[in-house]
């Protein structure tokens, strides 16, 4: 009985501290409740009246677009792959607390009451034993007996997921580039874009660190006319005159408009991670280069051997808030008329006269597949400042 | 290490050509190698870039097409395409302005409110963060063109007192509309400007003359209102109301007429840009107050300054040395990222040059407008940017 | 055409959202009057109308994409113009479709013509003809109107049905095909008027590169033998009867086939002689085409452009000699 009024009673101190300190905090949290659930009521009253048809039907579209029928397992190929070394990483790296795991489970119990079918029951256990089995054999395992050697692997095959992915898309007269779309053609254009601007920004940012003028002016000005002008601009370059600029050798100037999207992409990646490497190389005090000059050693090799690795290890969090900018960006791919999860979203609720109306639940759904994407990476950065202390000061 | 061998024979072996080996030559010899490299690329582009029709003049025929936001220019059908283009940039201004502004006020709200000792207002904050920074501002701005969408059809529009039209057409807002007579006090305003700056800059001369205080904000402010004010009286009133309404036509139709419109693609376009923007708006708050000195609050607390005199006085004018510079980031990626009005029919300047590509092929020229618009776009918000940044880190504090 | 043989399969440049002309179905595959040209085409030049890569394109991408290669043919409900043929650097091979533009309006709207039309908002497609047309008809009659345009047909279509436009013009076959699937929850398609008046003449037909005269000609006489055979009563069902046993000498050319045993006529296309006969087995005439995809909307043939010139109509094929 105590304890329940001391509970009470800490209760009653706790909402007093936090929200009524004083009159105008006191009136501020009324006013929050008020609006706050008129929100909630708004929302409950579209969920009570929400028909989600619209989206069960086109859950095939919205995932995979119009990629032909008896190809969905390399959808789930692509799934597994990824949730095997997303799994073994966090495994080998992280530390996850029992909430984690609770979150985890959730969303993908969510995304799979959204799309999820009978027949895909197995597929779905498959990925419950995929994404939680490498975790475990990483942690109680790899982690005691093989570290450095399942290190490097899991580093590599990172490296080389894009390639995969790709390899998986086209193995076995696979569908063409043009008919990948949905969620998937998001995931691999934000990936692509990335991992092929990296090297290109990496460049770049020392390009606009260097001492050369000549490259360093040519750095800045590729990087601030890059930046300067909206994605949606250059993605438009791309469709309309990129063809007659690229060299008529390998077929190039006829590729299909998924490897032109791909190729402006990283392009424009390039530009902004560029930027951050040379935040990166900025926030490395002066003194590591001047020692390594005591030392005697070249420029080249002082940049390569201590100043980059400090660098990048420096902006790892950063290049993740870059590739959810650039995941989020994907979504403009519609101006070159592909079809991805947002256009697809777009066009399912006008498919069928009884849709009508309908198309909050299909966009809320999309909306929900790039958030629970975003948000997730964008913690995966947040830990990762955390674990290597930046920002502490 | 093998990278760090092939650069080593790299560099002996060009140690070893001896002109080479002083740094200097070096240097240069190997910037020009790069510049003729470079050459060599931008020549590639420039000779196929010839192939293509490269002139400006298609922009002086006739446009052809209408535009459904007109603002500031007269654009109709018959004017030339470049017209239609600087209507697209009017709307592009127009939309930046206000969302800049919007931007601004939104995300310092949130980014106080995020350090609120008010549990329940750091936690609204949050939420807003978290949901809205990890949601494409494309989904977005579709979301609030269906959310204005489902407003009451015309036929239902909700007319508030008579004095408003709220519609899925857009929502009016009563509006002021010159007379003849503005003319007359606009020239009295104008005077009463000038005048009030002559005073000011007497005002300041005397001060610092004299040593004594003056209030030279003060007069030239009452300067100012005091003589509009009489300009008012003096001309009558010079403005007319013009007050929105919606009424049937001969057809029976519902139009909607008089007032200010703010369509529905304006305003979820508007909303979208703000919401999207503000939350990062809010990140650089929070974490330039987070960045200042607490003793910097508890001084203020000791002083016995009110939470609100507290975070005007003394947080926000210290926050805002750290806060200009990526705010300043912030307005480009809004200004950029207005250009994706192109999917909900708001006529901004990257949607117009759309349908003058559509209409006219050239596209590389029109391109190089686009770019040479927004870098200039981009140029002015940050010269402003940095004029208000001396500003503000002038005043040493 | 080297290059669509060496590649095994054809692209083709379509609609994805248009019923009756060209739309997705929830599998993936295409449908419509446009998707069966391209499967003709198909057909002749690879001998098999599934060997189709099928590219649904908007208003606005479509003509980058034949221009760039990204498509070899056009198939879209593409109107032929003179900017188009020339500044564009395409060419149209023949009319499949005659079209005009309308303007749909609500029934309950009271509007009969478009003079009656004043201060009325507009939804239209960008980067058509129909946004120039439109501009055209209300400037020619000098009323004002607010045109609001879309970059796709989706949102369109959302903003007309909450009423966001009084007005929504384009194609008249576009027309009729939305009107006939309005939902019913908006008031069904009796809710909705096509007013009388045609604003344009909207000739739709297949478009390819210019410069390309081997494959333009292919395509042009792909079209033209679906009409003759219609014309002489050849379709999918009775077309092996009619090659082994050719009632006359003209239909003996256009099937690839000798009459009376004598020498089968070659006009050189490149592609096999029989390629009509595929053509037809395949995916059938041109009556047939249209009976199948068009003739559902309620878009009747008989007394409109596109019944055959021996009925009145405008469909026409020269000889095949």
């Amino acid at each position: 009985m105590r304890l329940i009024n001391e509970i009470t009673r800490d209760g009653f101190f706790w909402i007093k501290e936090n929200l009524f300190q004083s009159y105008l905090n006191s009136l501020m949290t009324l006013l929050i409740v008020v609006f706050i659930g008129y929100l909630f009521l708004d929302f409950l009253g579209f969920l009570i009246n929400a028909d989600w048809t619209v989206v069960e039907v086109n859950r095939r579209l919205l995932l995979l677009g119009r990629l032909p029928l008896g190809n969905e397992i390399r959808g789930w190929l692509i799934l597994w792959f990824s949730m095997i070394l997303i799994s073994s990483s966090i495994g080998i790296w992280g530390s996850p607390n029992i909430k984690d795991f609770l979150i985890i489970f959730i969303i993908s119990l969510v995304i799979f009451f959204i799309f999820g079918t009978l027949n895909s029951i197995y597929h779905i256990l498959i990925t419950y034993l995929i994404s939680f089995s490498p975790y475990f054999f990483s942690k109680y395992f790899l982690r005691k007996k093989y570290f450095e050697l399942s290190k490097r692997v899991l580093i590599f095959s990172w490296i080389l997921i894009i390639p995969i992915f790709i390899i998986i898309l086209l193995i076995g007269n696979g569908p063409k580039p043009n008919l990948w779309g949905g969620f998937l053609l998001n995931i691999i254009l934000a990936s692509v874009a990335i991992v092929a601007g990296f090297p290109l920004g990496l460049i770049l940012g020392l390009g606009r660190a260097s001492s050369f003028p000549v490259i360093k002016i040519a750095s800045t000005f590729y990087i601030e006319v890059i930046r300067g002008a909206p994605l949606v601009a250059w993605l438009l370059l791309a469709w309309f005159v990129l063809p007659t600029f690229l060299p008529n050798l390998f077929g190039l100037n006829e590729v299909s408009i998924v490897v032109r999207a791909m190729i402006v992409l990283s392009i424009f990646a390039s530009a902004y991670i560029a930027e951050v490497i040379r935040g990166g190389l900025q926030s490395i005090p002066k003194g590591q280069l001047e020692a390594a000059d005591a030392l005697g050693l070249s420029t080249i090799d002082s940049t390569f051997n201590i100043i980059l690795p400090q660098a990048i290890r420096v902006v790892i969090p950063a290049l993740v808030s870059t590739f959810i900018a650039m995941f989020k960006d994907t979504s403009l791919v519609f101006i070159l008329a592909l079809t991805d999860l947002l256009q697809v979203g777009r066009l399912i609720p006008e498919q069928e006269p009884e849709f009508f109306g309908r198309q909050l639940e299909a966009l809320l759904v999309v909306a929900f597949l790039f958030w629970v994407v975003s948000i997730s990476l964008s913690n995966l950065s947040s830990r990762l400042e955390k674990a290597m202390g930046i920002g502490v000061r | 290490m093998f990278r760090t061998f092939i650069f080593q024979n790299f560099i002996d072996w060009i140690d070893r050509i001896s002109f080479l080996r002083k740094r200097k030559t070096r240097r240069i010899s190997f910037q020009l190698l790069f510049l003729g490299f470079l050459g060599l690329i931008i020549w590639y582009f420039v000779s196929k870039a010839l192939q293509l029709d490269l002139g400006f003049s298609h922009l002086n025929s006739r446009a052809g097409f209408g535009l459904s936001h007109t603002f500031f220019i007269d654009y109709s059908s018959n004017d030339s395409r470049w017209k239609a283009y600087f209507t697209g940039v009017i709307n592009t201004i127009r939309i930046c302005s206000l969302g800049i502004l919007l931007t601004t006020i939104l995300g310092t709200i949130m980014g106080v409110a995020r350090l609120s000792s008010n549990f329940l207002i750091s936690r609204i904050s949050a939420l807003y963060i978290e949901i809205l920074r990890n949601t494409p501002l494309l989904v977005q701005i579709v979301f609030w063109q269906i959310v204005f969408l489902k407003l009451p059809q015309i036929s239902n529009a909700i007319t508030t007192g008579g004095y408003t039209a709220i519609s899925n057409r857009g929502i009016l807002i009563p509006w002021i509309e010159a007379n003849p007579k503005f003319d007359i006090f606009f020239a009295i305003v104008v005077i009463a400007i000038l005048i009030s700056i002559f005073l000011k800059v007497f005002l300041n001369r005397r001060e610092e003359e004299k040593g004594q205080k003056l209030y030279s904000n003060f007069i030239p402010l009452i300067m100012f209102f005091g003589i509009s004010l009489l300009g008012l009286l003096f001309t009558g009133i010079p403005f007319n109301w013009n007050i929105p309404s919606v009424a049937q036509n001969e057809f029976g139709t519902y139009m909607q007429s008089g007032g200010f419109e703010l369509s529905p693609e304006f305003l979820a376009l508007l909303f979208a840009l703000v919401l999207y923007t503000g939350t990062f708006v809010t990140e650089i708050v929070r974490g330039s107050i987070q960045s200042l000195p607490k003793g910097q609050t508890e001084a203020a607390l000791a002083l016995g300054f009110s939470s609100y005199q507290r975070i005007i006085l003394v947080i926000l004018p210290q926050a805002l040395r750290s806060i200009i510079p990526p705010l300043t980031n912030q307005y480009l990626n809004l200004t950029k990222n207005s250009s994706l009005a192109v999917v909900i029919a708001y006529p901004d300047l990257f949607m117009v040059t759309r349908t003058i590509i559509n209409n006219s092929g050239h596209a590389l020229p029109m391109f190089f407008v686009v770019l040479f618009t927004y870098l200039s776009l981009s140029l002015i918000i940050s010269l402003i940017m940095n004029l208000l940044n001396r500003q503000v880190t002038k005043v040493r504090v | 055409m080297d290059v669509v043989k060496e590649r095994g399969e054809l692209k083709c440049g379509v609609n994805d959202n248009l019923t009756g002309f060209g739309v997705v179905m929830p599998d993936g595959s295409f449908e419509g009057f446009d998707i069966d040209y391209c499967k003709a085409i198909a057909a002749a030049i690879l001998g098999d109308s599934s060997k189709v890569e099928y590219v649904p394109l908007t208003a606005s991408a479509r003509f980058t994409a034949l221009g760039s290669g990204e498509i070899d043919v056009l198939i879209r409900n593409t109107t032929w113009t003179a900017s188009r043929d020339r500044e564009l650097a395409q060419d149209f091979t023949a009319t499949t479709f005659y079209d005009g533009q309308g303007m749909m309006v609500y029934a309950d709207s009271g509007y009969k013509t478009i003079e009656d039309m004043s201060g009325a908002t507009v939804c239209v497609l960008q980067g058509t003809t129909t946004e120039l047309n439109l501009d055209d008809r209300f400037t020619k009659s000098g009323i004002p109107y607010t045109p609001l345009t879309f970059e796709t047909n989706d949102p369109l279509q959302a903003a007309f049905e909450e009423k966001r436009c009084d007005g929504w013009t384009t194609d008249k076959s576009g027309l009729a095909s939305k009107r006939a699937e309005f939902p019913a929850s908006a008031g069904g398609p009796d809710a909705l008027v096509v007013l009388a008046e045609t604003l344009s003449k909207e000739p739709l037909g297949p478009l390819t590169r210019d410069n390309d005269s081997e494959f333009y000609d292919v395509v042009q006489w792909v079209v033209f033998g679906m009409m003759q055979a219609e014309e002489s009563g050849i379709n999918s069902s009775n077309v092996s009867s009619m090659a082994a046993n050719p009632k006359d000498p003209g239909m003996a050319r256009l099937l690839g086939v000798g009459f009376d045993g004598g020498e089968v006529q070659d006009f050189q296309f490149g592609i096999p002689k029989d390629f009509m006969q595929k053509v037809i087995s395949q995916v059938g005439n041109y009556g047939e085409v249209y009976d199948r995809h068009l003739v559902p909307l309620g878009l009747t043939r008989e007394g409109s452009f596109n019944a055959l010139w021996t009925d009145g109509g405008l469909i026409y094929a020269p000889p095949f000699r």
